[in-house]
């Protein structure tokens, strides 16, 4: 009883048709989530957290570097989980799914090495170091900007998705290394400032603007993402009838 | 407020260079990912809304011929 209606689920989250209804409000929310959460946290962590007594202002860079490369390392994760359940299950809508995450990944895992290497001059002194975690995260940039390619380069949808699944399944034993980089190699870079399990290094005034912008990042991959998942499912839906009811719809009312 | 002037805000101490860079470049690939994205579902939308309307500008001339058809045989 219960198997079935869980299997009747699995099925209905696999249409492209019942996706696109659902999420039509989720767009709008997430958009002016991550729009009140950014600004709150930018003048939060800008004008109003104390100073670090080592590094000074610089840390406050802090506030956009962590949830860039928090979320470059997710958006990747998704990715994966979505290439494996593409692989096992045939659905189309994980193909969907990678392919909104690619452009969002490659920017926000850009940012993250940039972001880091213009808080490593003041603190570190040098723009770039050839460390693990630095290494490890422009591996996943060329993970993100790969698969990019690669779905460029060929023409025949099935393939396509079988191949861009299996690289993304297969990136994932890099997600690991980004994460124990610093514990597995000698490194400047700090340890992570956020544990599931323990109370953060920092005071509260400190590392709450931090979960602010965190919050703020996500709720925002989840608006581009499911923008372009959306925008992705029209064009592959193109000539179905539910989508021209849809298009009549809007622009008769 | 952790600091005592608008200028001071601005200096970061000596770190007002990074500080701003990071946070101009974050706001910009925010700002950037969002009209693209945003763009990308107004031209499906556009593409499609276009399709359409060829197709109904193709049945209804279809729908005149037979009329005309059916005009000259009464």
């Amino acid at each position: 009883m219960l198997g079935a209606s869980l299997k009747r689920l699995w099925h209905k989250l696999g249409s492209p048709r019942w996706f696109f209804s659902l999420t039509t409000p989720w767009v709008t929310f997430f958009g002016w989530s991550a729009a009140a959460l950014l600004l709150w946290g930018t003048i939060w962590g800008l004008a109003y957290a104390p100073a670090d007594y080592q590094q000074g202002n610089s840390f406050r860079i802090m506030y956009v570097h962590v949830p860039a490369a928090m979320l470059a390392q997710s958006l990747y994760i998704g990715m994966g989980v979505a290439g494996f359940i593409g692989l096992v299950w045939r659905m189309k809508l994980t193909d969907v799914a990678i392919s909104a995450c690619l452009p969002l990944g490659m920017v926000i895992t850009a940012l993250a090495l940039f972001s880091g290497s213009v808080w490593g001059r003041p603190t570190w002194g040098s723009w770039w170091e050839w460390d693990g975690r630095t290494v490890s995260t422009l591996v996943l940039f060329f993970l993100f900007v790969g698969i990019y390619a690669l779905r460029e380069a060929i023409a025949e949808a099935e393939l396509r998705a079988r191949a861009s699944a299996l690289i993304a399944m297969v990136g994932t034993v890099n997600i690991p290394i980004i994460k124990y980089s610093v514990e597995w190699w000698n490194t400047l870079h700090q340890p992570a400032s956020f544990g599931l399990t323990q109370k953060p290094a920092m005071p509260s005034e400190m590392w709450l603007p931090l979960l602010v912008m965190v919050l703020g990042f996500y709720c925002f991959a989840g608006m581009i993402v499911l923008l372009r998942m959306r925008s992705e499912i029209l064009q592959r839906e193109m000539s179905a009838r539910w989508v021209s009811d849809w298009i009549s719809g809007r622009e008769s009312s | 407020m952790y600091f005592d002037s608008f200028a001071e805000f601005l200096l970061m101490g000596q770190h007002g260079f990074y500080v701003w860079t990071a946070y101009g470049t974050t706001a910009a690939v925010l700002l950037g990912s969002w009209l693209s994205a945003r763009q990308a579902f107004v031209n499906a939308r556009q593409q499609i809304a276009r399709q359409i309307e060829l197709a109904d500008r193709s049945a209804s001339s279809m729908n005149r011929d037979r009329e005309g058809f059916n005009e000259s045989e009464t």
